[in-house]
């Protein structure tokens, strides 16, 4: 628990970290504006010579872009689910660690809104997916979960834009009121004149609870509409009923373990050790374990699926993941990594070791994106036709480097608000501190 | 008569409650409390309403449903191109299944647009001009602020400081 601090404490403790930034941290963002350059670069040799470039040959036409979109999405969706749903709820723990899940959302999914583009090889037409009128008189077709998707995830961009930048309201206006010059006068905007005065919180806690209120079935939303673009087709291993809250429940595991991944080395340099306690770890490594033991359940329920089906087809695909040419990646990530090492989190002491909890964490991350490339990939290498069938894919170091390169964007984009904005919401911290009364009060 | 403004700036939220209630006693209905953070006793010393945001957002979540269902069959209905044997949608509602996805997004993007400019409406803002305020408020003091007639601007001083305000501020 955070409450035996007092309300100046959390103000200037906050404030602190958006300070004049230390050599590293210039060093950090040294290494991600690299590695995001790694893969502009990429991109530019799939733009000049085509998406062959990506490592794409018959029959697997979705691998690594569809991936890193699946995976990027996912990671947004503990930041809403903390920010949003853990709100409504009412869980007093999320107060410290929700601004911090909220950043990583908007910019995750700002990576992930990439991937779609990317993908469609030539990405400066990727405005024909918005309904626009156009001169040849064509509209999209809203059939297809591809168009669901534009619709989703521009919706999810800008709520949880929003979300955050309303959030961020009142602490700028704290940082307002301590900074001078040219911070005072940014500040000053991000605040939009807030004085904190009844009125505005009266209204704001209103706006609040139904921006978290739209969030939430947004979120759940968002990620079935991903899964359907697998689930709408009759791909054996994509069409499935079990995909929306299974993909909801992958989305939310994977998120939170990247929230723990940032948290751990955030809350030490900035130190912030006081704010973040081991008891929002614990909390966060209950809801991973939570999540991890759905995801697993759903990885045995499509087994038993496929078995039970009859069909020949969805069981060939499932003996091919368990066996096949993959089977080395369904093993390591989505059996140990996703389903048995966060089983470690029934103890406790693993639970408040943050050694422990960021390598698992980490190993989590890594499941996540290799159970969206097993999904994607082996269930292409292996449809109806023994003909098409093939173990040829290969990913090429374009899809490396531009996946890489979508590591450095969203931690570019992380570290600079980082420093800009608090990663703790300073107003929420307060709300659930007992408010400073009078000495003989007490 | 010209009103006058007075401003108190409070270190304990529980003394800064307790003049709040005075000042209503004594028939000050003009009052704005200033506070780091949201409590609910600040609306319910206050005695206020709720917030009318709530049917800026019923609109918009309204207006955004509604926009999806006549985009979705509009242009379909404009374009008809029958993909996978499936029935193109149409105005009643026959075959409109699919567009449910496009009409929930756009209730959730209006319902919140609206929450926004809700919110801005009614806590105007952008606030460029401020009449009385202090920058410890966004830290941990809390304020009233007293809007009243000439000849009573003594009285509501007096019960500003006998309750424990740090500082009173003629504005």
């Amino acid at each position: 628990m955070v409450t035996e601090l007092t309300y100046d404490q959390v103000n200037r403790d906050v404030l602190r970290t958006l300070e004049k930034p230390r050599p590293y941290y210039f060093l950090g963002l040294a290494i991600t504006a690299f590695m995001f350059a790694l893969g502009a670069w990429a991109e530019a040799q799939n733009i000049q010579y085509g998406l062959g470039m990506s490592g794409y040959m018959h029959p697997v036409y979705w691998a690594f872009y569809i991936t890193d979109f699946v995976f990027w999405v996912g990671i947004g969706h503990a930041g809403t689910l903390i920010s949003a749903i853990l709100y409504l709820f009412r869980a007093r723990w999320r107060m410290s660690v929700y601004r911090a899940a909220e950043a990583m959302t908007v910019f995750a999914v700002a990576t992930a809104g990439l991937f779609p583009i990317l993908h469609v090889g030539r990405p400066w037409l990727a405005y024909w997916l918005f309904p626009y009128p156009s001169e040849r008189q064509l509209w999209p077709n809203f059939k297809s979960p591809l168009v669901w998707d534009v619709f989703a995830i521009s919706t999810y961009a800008t709520v949880s834009t929003v979300f955050l930048f309303i959030g961020i309201i009142p602490d700028a206006a704290a940082a307002r009121d301590r900074a001078t010059g040219i911070r005072k006068l940014i500040y000053s905007i991000f605040a939009f004149g807030w004085l904190g005065s009844s009125d505005q919180w009266r209204h704001y806690m209103k706006s609040y609870m139904f921006f978290a209120a739209f969030a939430t079935p947004l979120v759940l939303s968002v990620h079935s509409v991903v899964s359907w673009d697998f689930a709408m087709s009759i791909v054996p291993g994509w069409h499935s009923t079990i995909f929306p809250p299974y993909f909801v429940a992958g989305a939310i595991l994977s998120g939170v373990a990247m929230v723990i991944t940032i948290l751990i080395p955030l809350r030490k340099l900035m130190g912030l050790e006081h704010i973040i306690t081991m008891w929002h770890f614990e909390a966060l490594a209950k809801l991973l374990l939570l999540t991890s033991t759905i995801v697993g359940y759903a990885y045995a329920t499509e087994f038993w699926n496929a078995w039970y089906s009859g069909s020949k087809y969805e069981s060939g695909h499932f003996l091919y993941r368990a066996f096949g040419h993959f089977a080395p990646t369904f093993w390591f990530g989505m059996v140990f990594c996703n389903s048995l090492l966060p089983q470690l989190f029934y103890f406790r002491g693993v639970r408040t070791n943050l050694w422990m909890l960021f390598i698992i964490s980490i190993f989590v991350n890594i499941g996540m994106w290799l159970e969206r490339f097993i999904i994607i990939v082996t269930a292409l290498s292996h449809e109806f036709m023994p003909y098409s069938w093939s173990d040829e894919y290969q990913p090429s170091h374009i899809d490396w480097m531009v996946t890489i390169g979508s590591f450095g964007w969203f931690f570019t984009l992380f570290l600079i608000f980082a420093k800009l904005f608090p990663m703790v919401s300073i107003n929420e911290v307060k709300e659930i501190l007992r408010p400073p009364v009078k000495e003989s009060h007490k | 008569m010209s009103s006058r403004l007075l401003l108190g700036v409070y270190p304990h939220f529980d003394e800064f409650l307790e003049a709040t209630r005075k000042l209503r006693k004594e028939g000050f209905r003009d009052l704005v409390l200033f506070s780091p953070t949201a409590r609910h006793e600040l609306e319910e010393v206050l005695e206020e309403g709720p917030s009318v945001v709530r049917w800026f957002v019923l609109v918009g979540a309204l207006l955004g449903c509604l926009s999806g269902y006549v985009m979705t069959v509009w242009m379909n209905q404009d374009w008809p191109i029958i993909v996978g044997g499936k029935p193109i949608g149409d105005w009643d509602l026959s075959g409109t299944q699919p567009y449910v996805v496009p009409m929930f997004e756009l209730t959730i993007l209006l319902g919140s647009i609206f929450n926004l400019v809700g919110l801005f409406v009614n806590a105007r803002l952008p606030r460029i001009r401020v009449e009385a305020y202090d920058p410890r408020f966004s830290d941990d003091h809390f304020g009233i602020q007293v809007r009243t007639s000439e000849d009573k601007i003594a009285a509501a001083e007096a019960i500003l400081s006998k309750n424990g305000a740090k500082e009173v501020k003629r504005v």
